[in-house]
Order: structure tokens, then C-alpha cells, then sequence
């Protein structure tokens, strides 16, 4: 027993927590690198989520989300080809075979288990007994429901979670929209938890700062703060161009149509934060700065995108290279460059994809 | 035609492909070669899929290097091994390629039809079978009007009434319209249907004119 789970620790967890390290560094760094006094913040945020049920479903929602992520995660890799050996636990038995989905489950969670331990001490301490409760069997249910999921995919039972539009509903396609399909399709989960924080982040922010007098600097950090948790969407799409759209080399799209086509790409996947902004409008910011918040925001991640162009530029990298950009930025807007920074960084974005697009090869 | 000037290719140090000089004149050529001899870097490079050094002129008119948008639209390509986001139909591929190539879509469906693949049109790749990707690879290859088209192992993994149906719309382009073709083979190709005008060999890392 103690090898089977040895091995799923390596094949399925292991790779779990190496794919989702850009995540997780990205969510340590805002939840304990951003507030001043991180331990007081965090006592105080998690009082509330006790003493409140709307807040606690909240949080519910955010753990069933990032379950999501996970389910999602195991059932594809335990599809793969490399995988196949695994249909020998069947041979364990019932009950074996589901403590080591269990284990797997564990582990994978495990970031939500500690957390909702620190929650369930909090509440204690606030004498919330019945939130207590609630968040033990949240995370039960959690933990010990889904490893019957993985059994039936096992068992070639099960697929995917799969929530899509019906079939009659049908969108055009063109190119330049096809990674985003890609995401809604085939990265929702990902796609879902990576809006939930960027949105989240940008709720915080209106929610809890209220400035003296207009400045656009905090609203146009912040923005760019949530434009950065996209950073793991950037990196699926230069995948799944990669992988899927190499035949698009053939077309006969000049550079700049086809720069113009990520510029595109990404409008569309900021859409959501965009609108969202709008909440924060006229005490954050005025109709022209709010072009400057949205051409900053895409002229960045089409910046973090050509990178990717660069030979050798695996996840590692591409983490330093976001906190870079991300930092960099930081120092930029303090000095206030108004449309100046986007400008900048579509034209170090167009030199680069220039530079390296046609010579890219994986 | 087609001129290669001091064309390599290398990965790492290592050249794979090294051409100094060749012409090859528009006709239905046929590129030959064992497995990982290099056809399909080859293919590849000729459609601007892979970076290269050297050059490869057009009709001595257009180089890759240079004009680039001109070369690549007289070129068209269809892989050995396609693969296409699983979400799209083969309705909404022909669109995208017709848009691109500036195709008529009306006559890619006709083909699609000749490789009785027409009545999953409206389905996503996702639910094909190889064979049929491998047919829809080859009815999109034929979109716009290009002067040449690469055929990399055109006719695995399909049926023979298929082989038939692919060497007749071939024959047809190349008479009707003059258009070119370089099909590889990694067998010895024997097939009545089509008469290879020349033949290539890729060897030891370059491509020569087989005897």
C-alpha cells in the first residue's frame, strides 16, 4: 500500500503542485506579502468569514472552485496514455483502491485543509460552534466524495466535469479568438478560479480603499495586480498555440496582423475585469485613464506572451519574468506615465514577437 | 520552381538537413526518404514552418527570407500527423483556412464530399477518427489558390478508395490549373494513379535528384 501511494504522490501530486507553482507563489505573495501586518489581517478576515454565513458560503464557493481545479487536474492526467498502468489498483479492490484516491485528494487539497484548520480555530475561539461544523464537513465532503470520481475514471466510467454552452449555441471562430474557446472549453476550472482572484483582487480594492483625492497610480497598480493573475492563462495559451495552431505559420498574416491578433486575444480575456472596473467609476478613475488602465493591462500581457518566444522559456522562467515585468511596473507607475507606459510596452512587446517569432521552435 | 540556396538546418550542432543547391521545377514531384531522413523538415521549412539558414526563392521572384508574405502564399500544406483544436468542426476549420488562404469554401466541401467525410462537417474534430482528420488535412490544404502544395505522407492512414479519390482531385489541380505538388513517401511509392514528373531522394542529410 504504502508504494501505490508513493507512486501517486509522484505521478499525480508531485506534478499537481510543480503545474500550479506559478499559482500558488502568486496567491502566498498577495495573501501574506501585500498586508502590512499579515497575521492581524488574516485573524481579522478570517472573524468575519466565522461570524458570517454569506461570507463563509463565499469562501465555500472559492474551496468548491479550486476542488474544481483539482477534479479537473487528476481526471485529465489520469486519462493520459502514461497513466494507463493505474488501472491496476482496480485490481486492489474497493476499498483500497479508494484510500488511495482519498490520499490523492488529501494532498492535492491540502492547501484548503490547512487553511479551513486555521478558520475552524478562529471559530472556536469566537465561540462560532455551528461555523465550525459547517467548515469540518465542507472540507469532508470535499476530501471524501471525490475520490469516487477518480475511481470511475479509473474505470473509464466518467470523463470530465463538463459545463458548456448547448450545442446549437455556436460563436464564430476566428483565429485570433480560438485560444480563448480553448480556455472555456478545455481550462474552464482554470479559467474560473483565475477570474475569481483578479476579480477578487480588483473587489478588494474598491471595496477597501477609499482615496482622500483622485489618483490614478493605486487603481492603475491594482489593475495591473489583477491583469498579473492571468500570468497562468498567458502561459495555456502560448501552449495551446504551440501545440494546436503551428499550421497558422502557413497562413499568409503579415507580423503585425498577427500581433494585432494577440493584442485582440487578450482584450477579450481582460473583458471580464474591464467591466468589472466600471464599479469603481468616477472615484477611481476618469474616462481617460480608464483607456490607460485598458491598454496597459493587455500591452503587459502581450508582453509576458512573446516572451514565451524566447528559446528555453519554461514555467520557472516565466514566473521570474512576470514578477519582473510585475515589479518593474511597480517602480514605472510611481513616476505616473500616463498612456507613455502603454506605448512602451507594445512597442518592447512588438520588438520582441519580431525578433522571435519565426524563430521559435519548441 | 523552387530554389534552395545554401539551405541547413540544425538542431543544437547537430545538422539535419543540408541543401547547397537545388532547383526543383514545378511538375508532381515525389520526395522519398527512410523515416527521420528529413522530408518532413523539409516540408516544413518550405512552408515557413521551421526557421532555417540559407534561402529558398520562388519562381526566382519571392524568398522566403525576404518576402515572405508572397512565398508563403503560393505555398500550402498539409501534415503527416495533423492536429486541430478538438472544439472546432470541420465547417468552422474550412472557414478559418478559406479566410486565410482566400478559399472558396463551396469547392473545399466538394472535396470533403469526394472523401465521404461531408456528413460530419457540422461535428467536432474531437469525435474523428484519424483517418478522417487526415482527409480533412488534406481537402484544407487545397484552399486558395497556391502554386505549390506539400503533401507530407499524403496517404496513411486512409482507406484505398480514399488514395484513389486524393490522386484524382491531384491529377485534376495539376492539369486544370497547373498547380505543383511534392509528396513524400517514406515507401516505395507504387501508385498508377499518379505520374511523377521527378523524384527526390533525401539522403545522409541532403536532397538530390534520385536516378
Amino acid at each position: 500500500m504504502r508504494t501505490t501511494l508513493i507512486i501517486l504522490q509522484k505521478v499525480l501530486v508531485n506534478h499537481f503542485y510543480r503545474l500550479n507553482a506559478g499559482l500558488f507563489m502568486f496567491l502566498f505573495y498577495v495573501l501574506f506579502g501585500l498586508p502590512q501586518n499579515a497575521g492581524d489581517f488574516h485573524i481579522a478576515i478570517a472573524t468575519i468569514i466565522v461570524k458570517s454565513q454569506l461570507f463563509l458560503l463565499l469562501v465555500f464557493a472559492a474551496w468548491l472552485l479550486y476542488n474544481f481545479k483539482c477534479i479537473d487536474y487528476i481526471c485529465k492526467h489520469l486519462k493520459g496514455p502514461a497513466q494507463l498502468f493505474l488501472t491496476s489498483l482496480e485490481n486492489f479492490g474497493f476499498f483500497k483502491c479508494y484510500i488511495s484516491f482519498a490520499f490523492v485528494q488529501f494532498m492535492v487539497y491540502l492547501p484548503i485543509t490547512a487553511y479551513s484548520i486555521f478558520l475552524v480555530i478562529v471559530a472556536l475561539k469566537n465561540h462560532a460552534y455551528i461555523a465550525a461544523a459547517e467548515i469540518i464537513a465542507c472540507v469532508a465532503v470535499m476530501i471524501l466524495s471525490v475520490p469516487l470520481l477518480y475511481r470511475m475514471v479509473l474505470q473509464r466510467r466518467w470523463s470530465e466535469i463538463n459545463i458548456g454552452l448547448p450545442a446549437f449555441i455556436r460563436f464564430p471562430k476566428p483565429l485570433f479568438l480560438l485560444p480563448v474557446f480553448y480556455l472555456l472549453k478545455k481550462r474552464k476550472q482554470m479559467l474560473l478560479v483565475t477570474k475569481f482572484f483578479s476579480l477578487g483582487i480588483l473587489w478588494l480594492f474598491i471595496k477597501g480603499f477609499n482615496p482622500d483625492h483622485y489618483d490614478i497610480r493605486p487603481t492603475l497598480f491594482c489593475f495591473l495586480l489583477a491583469a498579473i493573475a492571468n500570468c497562468t492563462i498567458v502561459f495555456e495559451t502560448r501552449n495551446f498555440e504551440e501545440e494546436y495552431l503551428s499550421i497558422s505559420g502557413n497562413f499568409p498574416l503579415s507580423l503585425t496582423r498577427r500581433f494585432i491578433n494577440i493584442l485582440l486575444m487578450y482584450a477579450v480575456l481582460l473583458m471580464p475585469e474591464m467591466i468589472f472596473l466600471w464599479k469603481g467609476y468616477p472615484v477611481y478613475f476618469n474616462l481617460f485613464d480608464y483607456l490607460q488602465l485598458a491598454f496597459v493591462s493587455i500591452a503587459m500581457l502581450c508582453l509576458l506572451h512573446v516572451c514565451l518566444l524566447i528559446e528555453n522559456t519554461t514555467m520557472e522562467t516565466f514566473i521570474k519574468i512576470v514578477f519582473g515585468v510585475g515589479m518593474g511596473l511597480f517602480f514605472i507607475i510611481l513616476y505616473n506615465p500616463g498612456i507613455a507606459l502603454a506605448l512602451f510596452l507594445f512597442i518592447i512587446a512588438f520588438a520582441i514577437f519580431h525578433a522571435y517569432y519565426y524563430d521559435f521552435e519548441k | 520552381m523552387l530554389r534552395f540556396e545554401q539551405v541547413k538546418k540544425q538542431y543544437s550542432s547537430t545538422t539535419v538537413l543540408s541543401v547547397d543547391s537545388l532547383l526543383i521545377n514545378k511538375g508532381l514531384v515525389l520526395l522519398q526518404g527512410e523515416n527521420g531522413s528529413g522530408k518532413t523538415t523539409l516540408l516544413k521549412i518550405i512552408a515557413g514552418l521551421l526557421p532555417f539558414e540559407g534561402n529558398i526563392l520562388f519562381n526566382d521572384t519571392f524568398s522566403l527570407k525576404k518576402q515572405r508574405l508572397q512565398f508563403i502564399r503560393q505555398i500550402n500544406y498539409a501534415e503527416a500527423e495533423p492536429i486541430y483544436p478538438e472544439f472546432l468542426t470541420a465547417k468552422e476549420l474550412v472557414k478559418l483556412f478559406c479566410y486565410a488562404k482566400k478559399g472558396n469554401v463551396q469547392f473545399i466541401e466538394n472535396l470533403l464530399e469526394q472523401l465521404h467525410i461531408i456528413d460530419v462537417y457540422n461535428k467536432p474534430v474531437s469525435t474523428y477518427s484519424s483517418g478522417m482528420i487526415k482527409k480533412l488535412s488534406l481537402a484544407l490544404a487545397f484552399a486558395g489558390t497556391p502554386s505549390w502544395i506539400l503533401l507530407d505522407e499524403p496517404f496513411i492512414t486512409i482507406d484505398k478508395n480514399s488514395v484513389a479519390a486524393i490522386c484524382q482531385i491531384i491529377n485534376k489541380k495539376y492539369s486544370d490549373d497547373g498547380v505543383s505538388f511534392l509528396i513524400t513517401s517514406h515507401q516505395n511509392f507504387n501508385n498508377e494513379n499518379l505520374s511523377f514528373t521527378a523524384s527526390l531522394l533525401v539522403q545522409d542529410h541532403t536532397v538530390k535528384f534520385a536516378e
